[in-house]
């Protein structure tokens, strides 16, 4: 493939940035969301079934 | 009412409202679909009227049916289902009105300018910017409203499907904000800020996320309160929806440059517009697992209820879609799908499967309920889905093979290198069947959707207009939440920060700077663990309460889809675009042919034309070298299109004499037999705007093309001298024509098509020197 662009100097560090951000909150989340107690997972999952 | 039960009234009205002008609105955008479709196998139902051709009408289509079909439904869905999720009627009649109204005087706009030819330009961002700021103000009140409600509610809990809408409100306000910024030039012109590369990018940004944020995450949040409430039972798995709700959000926004592979924008944005969308896979497959698995133990209701067997299909089609999405973002793939027919029918196993079923089956389930009757025909209901799913296979599987033969077509080379199929025009006579059957495929489906409104008009007169009600303790005590700044100012909050922030120093940084990041890094561990065994359900709890706090809750919705787009767009929009143009660079069009892009645009070229030759040895052979990024650097809008229902433009320029284009555009099929596009003889009839453009060069001037300063009066001259240039050469072949007029104009601009300036970049100019 040709070489459409000159890296430039902190432009590329953004990406990397970005990921390593994304990557780390993903986790928390999964973690957190695997740490749901039961019974709060069961009233929310109801939610919708409460009324009319 | 008892003494401390209070009964509060649901504004169903709105949600009425709203699902009426979908199913109004849906049917007109199909049936322009339909039409459409049509004119690419019998050009004569173009008409000859300027108002009607497929170029001004496809994005009437393509608008009607995301903003006004789905866009009413989505509105209907929220509205309906969050004052029953939150426990709260919604906070304002006024808003509600105003939001209703002003989005169908937006739809009534759009549908009067666009077949006038206003237009910015852009796929699904066509509308004019006085439109623009009226959907920028109506998403604002539709906000308002819906966060305000939030903020009234006696439900403390936020239900996962608010959790997507809200995800849709910060998101699409941030997408449809960026992209439509633009300079104008008249009450119905204006020029996008972003120009070439910068352009696309912030476009397919845009573009393909309003298919994620407006098509999809509301719909889902639908999804998750209707398809439970339907089948009776709730969802399969809570911990899925959330891990499915963060995924999407996280991921979605990256994965715009999958629609701009093997083009000239930056090979590292390809690859991570690629990476991402294959990521997409995981997440939709477990949302569509989840809605399908919901319906475990009530699979027998299928028979005989039509609300779940629209909710079933329809989440079918949101998984065979989201299949289809990363197998065409794969580049291999991507380099024989796109520019295809391949392409137009993914998005409408999409839009016809998976919003138009689960619209649908919202209509059925609702319609009842709002009229407070039963459903005038389970039978016409049944047909209409057998009606709809059946043309929706038919229209698919036609675009699979059209696309596929116009992929195998146009990229088929022998050992030579000697095209198999020199003219374009072979392609667009072997896909004649398909096409036939694509009409076929969408007739049914909007035969299906007329059967629908019959059937609801025959529920609702059957009926009374009914809103919902419930009853609320009075003496409810209210239950804290923490705000913005309580979610910030929390040691919880500032350790994950933290815990983000210097490991980032520590991989990235250098020298003293990154150990002190890593020193940092183990420091804040250290420190959390402490800290949090010392109150150990700190953290639980402030998660607690984030999860039912909207506002902080909503921050962080919104950072995580700006995190995407920030890395993709800053790195673009920041480089001096010149000095890293490759070897050639645009030259910068005389005000004739600015006036001649202005018209092509308007006529709605870039639907079927593009502009970017990719570096396949096909593409060279049959319409030039493969673009640079330097190509198309002043073009505001950029224009390298999405498909090819005719042949690239990039390097069209002098391939052809001034009289052959005069001769085309007249009567397209005199030059091209079998051509399906539209003439165009009101070109040779109105006008240029020749006074205008002092003003666009103006603006243009200040968005950074390089134009040479002019006074006006020079401009106008120069102008009028390349004209007279063209008009001769048109006499000279026994061609009469004023250089007043629109077509000579375009002839000016497509015949500059490619011509470019060699180029060096500073760098390398200076090492030569």
């Amino acid at each position: 493939m040709w070489k459409r662009i000159e890296y430039m100097e902190w432009q590329t560090l953004l990406p990397q940035i970005g990921f390593a951000l994304f990557a780390i909150a993903f986790v928390i989340i999964i973690w957190r969301t695997l740490k749901i107690k039961k019974q709060d997972l069961d009233k929310a999952s109801r939610m919708p079934l409460d009324n009319d | 009412m008892s003494e401390n039960k209070l009964t509060i009234e649901y504004n169903d009205r709105i949600v009425r409202m709203f699902m009426m002008a979908s199913i109004i609105w849906g049917f007109v955008g199909m049936l322009v679909g339909v039409l459409i479709a049509s004119q690419l196998n019998y050009k004569f139902l173009n008409f000859n009227m300027e108002w009607l051709t497929f170029g001004r009408l496809r994005p009437l289509h393509t608008n009607a049916v995301i903003f006004a079909f789905v866009g009413n439904m989505m509105f209907a869905g929220v509205y309906h289902s969050t004052q029953r999720l939150v426990k709260a009627r919604l906070a304002s009649d006024f808003l509600s009105n105003l939001h209703f109204w002003g989005w169908q005087l937006i739809i009534v706009s759009a549908a009067i300018t666009l077949p006038l030819g206003f237009t910015r330009g852009k796929e699904y961002a066509e509308l004019i910017w006085p439109i623009n700021i009226g959907v920028a103000l109506m998403w604002v009140v539709f906000a308002i409203n819906f966060f305000w409600t939030l903020g009234i509610r006696r439900e403390k809990s936020l239900y996962v499907a608010i959790w997507f809408y809200i995800a849709t409100i910060v998101t699409v306000t941030m997408l449809y904000v960026v992209n439509h910024l633009s300079l104008p030039t008249s009450l119905t012109h204006s020029y996008p800020i972003f120009g070439g590369v910068q352009d696309a990018l912030v476009q397919w940004w845009y573009g393909h996320n309003a298919v994620a944020f407006f098509l999809t995450t509301p719909i889902l949040g639908i999804m998750y309160y209707y398809v439970p409430k339907a089948a009776g039972r709730p969802v399969y798995s809570y911990r899925l929806s959330i891990v499915h709700f963060w995924s999407l959000v996280f991921i979605y926004i990256w994965a715009g440059p999958h629609h701009l592979l093997y083009t000239a924008l930056p090979g590292w944005l390809q690859s991570l517009g690629m990476i991402f969308s294959l990521m997409l896979w995981a997440p939709s497959w477990g949302g569509m697992l989840n809605g399908l698995l919901t319906l475990r133990g009530a699979w027998h209701k299928l028979r005989t209820d039509p609300v779940l067997k629209f909710f079933a299909a329809g989440v079918t089609f949101y998984g065979m879609a989201t299949f289809e999405g990363p197998l065409l973002s794969i580049k291999s793939v991507n380099a024989l799908a796109h520019y295809t027919d391949w392409i137009i029918g993914h998005v409408h196993s999409g839009t016809l499967g998976w919003n138009g079923f689960m619209a649908a089956g919202m209509f059925y389930f609702l319609a009842p309920k709002l009229w407070k009757t039963k459903l005038y025909s389970v039978a016409l209901a049944n047909m209409h889905f057998w009606l709809g799913l059946v043309g929706i296979l038919l229209y698919v599987a036609a675009m699979w093979v059209s696309g596929i033969t116009q992929g195998l077509m146009l990229n088929s080379v022998d050992a030579n290198g000697v095209l198999a199929y020199s003219n374009f025009l072979e392609t667009v006579q072997s896909i004649k069947l398909p096409m036939l059957f694509r009409v076929f495929g969408g007739g049914l489906y909007l035969i299906g959707f007329a059967i629908m409104i019959y059937n609801l008009w025959k529920t609702i007169k059957s009926g009374t207009p009914t809103n919902g009600t419930f009853e609320v303790d009075a003496n409810e005590p209210k239950e804290e939440t923490m705000g913005l700044i309580g979610a910030i100012a929390s040691p919880s909050f500032l350790y994950s920060a933290a815990i983000i922030a210097f490991p980032c120093v520590w991989l990235f940084a250098d020298g003293i700077v990154g150990h002190l990041g890593g020193l940092l890094s183990i420091a804040t561990c250290v420190a959390a663990v402490l800290h949090f065994k010392k109150s150990s359900a700190s953290f639980e709890d402030w998660h607690e309460k984030f999860l039912k706090s909207s506002m902080p809750f909503t921050a962080l919705v919104l950072v995580a889809a700006a995190i995407g787009g920030i890395v993709q767009i800053v790195p673009l929009v920041t480089i001096d675009r010149e000095n890293v143009a490759e070897d050639r660079i645009q030259k910068v069009y005389t005000p004739l042919e600015l006036a001649g892009r202005d018209i092509y645009i308007s006529e709605g070229c870039y639907n079927c034309h593009s502009q970017m030759i990719r570096p396949f040895v096909a593409e060279v052979k049959r319409y030039g070298d493969y673009s640079r990024l330097g190509d198309s650097i002043y073009d505001h809008p950029y224009q390298w299109g999405s498909r090819r229902a005719g042949p690239d433009l990039a390097r069209v320029g002098i391939k052809y004499g001034d009289e052959w284009h005069y001769t085309h555009m007249m009567n397209t099929g005199a030059l091209s037999p079998g051509s399906t596009m539209p003439n165009y003889p009101w070109l040779a009839k109105k006008e240029t705007n020749i006074a205008a453009l002092p003003g666009k060069i103006s603006a243009l001037r200040t968005l950074g093309v390089p134009f040479t300063e002019k006074s006006d009066e020079e401009v106008i001259a120069e102008a009028n001298a390349q004209a007279q240039r063209i008009v001769q050469n048109l006499k000279d072949k026994q061609i009469e024509v004023t250089k007043d007029k629109q077509i000579v104009a375009l002839i000016a601009y497509l015949q500059q098509l490619g011509l470019t300036d060699n180029h060096q970049p500073d760098e390398v100019t200076a090492a030569a020197q």
